[in-house]
């Protein structure tokens, strides 16, 4: 195939581009201005399983099955020539009878003659197939992890509802009148539903970062942290609490996640504050297009051991005399990442942990 | 002066929900006598005087599930707002339904409240004793 292309460093240019042509993994036609097939490349007869016979000289949409025998692309590539446009990400879906149902882009553009010839047209075609069925796998996945979300929260909670008042009211109506034993177990039982309430509930947050987001808008980081600290008010005068805080800079968030971000960081800073009054600082800087806020306490610390496994969802560090299903900070990294940025941790144990995240910066200041 | 005892319909098919509101109610200020029915078509018998119910004592309080077998919760509360005769009656809506849509659709045919059913028992219970506080001690009822 003679075309002409750029040089790189070193290369000749004609031997060049025919190692591109030859190497590359895309198929290839060049076409001439009647739509004719002047040469393809050999990646273009692997993908389509056809031969030189069959292909050059022929016209594009006799091609093959016919696949692009589609007006709206003809009258594109028709257009190239004459009015030197380019033709980008054209969509084709074709069912073949072999290779079965496949998703092409083609790119095509004016291709300047060598020498005496005619300028020609190079198309380039794209086999996006994998690439749309995994988006399509993503979604139907996403739709039931919904529909789960939905079942744990609607269809479990009557069940749970009964097992837990009811556990609660034998306790209440018989306790000291059965025996040492039966007091026990119906505490057990009364218990480990009240264990399982809050495990439906934080497995339900958890899928919905996901399935339920709202849209990020430009968003005051300062604005939500005050109501998390309204929330927070009543313990923060219980415990002695400190809080500094300095101004952060803007985001492009979901302001509910963020606030379930917040909240979920200073519930963690006051349920590790090893005895003491917690003690939290919360700071921010931006970061090109990134701002970046730690929140730090002087609490019982991480050991760098656990660094990586308090994320993740239900691993928890400390016995059952914490409260919590573990799942706080694997909630807080989804967030995180949901949004595109990072979660993670520095700590001494016995000298606090400093929690580090980004998120988008917004341009609206 | 709200009467010495005070009449109350229990709409709710679940007997679980049903015992667990006896319960609740069982330990209120005023005296309270709860007729309980399983879904809306008796619902509706009851507050008409209608077959079983002829001698019914009009409710001063109604609680009503939304989800029941034959007529639900919606149904029965649009029917008692439409009715002159039934639509002072204070409706409680108390269900296990989060949905917004049943919230709004509630409001919407005047609902006087709306209470999800909370999952832990001294929740509910506390639920139900302040809806009785409120609707019973604090708020005037119209006569019978």
């Amino acid at each position: 195939m003679g075309v002409t292309s750029h040089s790189m460093k070193g290369a000749q240019p004609q031997t060049l581009s025919d190692a591109v042509v030859r190497t590359i993994r895309e198929p290839l036609l060049i076409l001439d201005a009647e739509l004719r097939v002047q040469a393809a490349n050999p990646a273009f007869y692997r993908a389509f399983r056809t031969d030189p016979e069959a292909t050059v000289g022929s016209l594009l949409y006799e091609l093959g099955e016919g696949q692009w025998a589609i007006p709206v692309l003809r009258e594109l590539l028709e257009h190239i020539l004459p009015q030197d446009v380019a033709v980008e990400d054209f969509e084709v879906s074709h069912e073949f009878r072999e290779l079965g149902l496949r998703h092409m882009l083609l790119n095509a553009r004016r291709l300047e003659a060598s020498g005496e010839g005619q300028p020609l047209i190079l198309l380039a075609i794209l086999d996006v197939t994998e690439r749309i069925q995994t988006q399509r796998d993503l979604e139907r996945s996403n739709q039931e992890l919904e529909r789960f979300a939905y079942v744990a929260s609607h269809d479990l909670q009557e069940p749970l509802r009964m097992v837990a008042s009811y556990t609660r009211l034998l306790a209440r109506r018989y306790e000291g009148r059965l025996d040492e034993r039966a007091d026990k177990y119906i505490r057990y039982a009364a218990e480990g539903a009240e264990r399982m309430k809050t495990l439906i509930q934080d497995l339900l947050a958890y899928s919905r970062v996901g399935t339920q987001a709202g849209d990020p808008v430009p968003t005051d980081p300062d604005r939500v942290l005050d109501e998390v600290v309204r929330d927070f008010a009543l313990r923060i005068r219980e415990t002695g609490a400190r809080l500094k805080r300095e101004p952060l800079p803007r985001v492009r968030v979901d302001p509910g996640q963020l606030r379930q971000l917040f909240q979920n960081l200073l519930e963690n800073a006051f349920k590790f504050s090893d005895g003491k009054p917690p003690e939290v600082q919360i700071t921010g800087s931006r970061d090109g297009a990134w701002t970046r806020i730690t929140v730090q306490d002087a609490g019982v610390g991480i050991d760098p051991e656990y660094f990586e496994r308090v994320f993740l969802v239900f691993q928890r560090l400390h016995g059952r005399d914490i409260e919590g299903t573990g799942i706080g900070l694997a909630l807080c990294r989804r967030i995180v990442e949901h949004h595109g940025g990072r979660l993670w941790v520095e700590s001494e144990p016995g000298r606090g942990a400093t929690f580090h995240f980004t998120l988008p910066a917004s341009e609206v200041e | 002066m709200n009467a010495q005892t005070v009449e109350i319909l229990l709409v709710e098919d679940n007997p679980g929900d049903v015992d667990l509101t006896l319960e609740a109610l069982n330990e209120a200020k005023l005296r309270n006598h709860v007729h309980v029915v399983e879904d809306g078509v008796k619902a509706m018998e009851f507050l008409r005087r209608e077959g079983p119910y002829e001698d019914a004592p009009r409710p001063d309080l109604i609680l009503l599930d939304l989800n029941m077998p034959r007529k639900d919760g919606r149904e029965v509360l649009r029917e008692i707002k439409e009715d002159p005769d039934l639509r002072r009656i204070p409706v409680v809506v108390l269900t296990t339904s989060q949905a917004e849509q049943d919230v709004l659709d509630a409001y919407e045919h005047r609902a006087n409240a709306y209470i999800v059913k909370p999952v832990g028992f001294e929740q509910f219970f506390s639920a139900i004793q302040s809806l009785e506080d409120f609707w019973l001690t604090v708020v005037r009822l119209p006569r019978r």
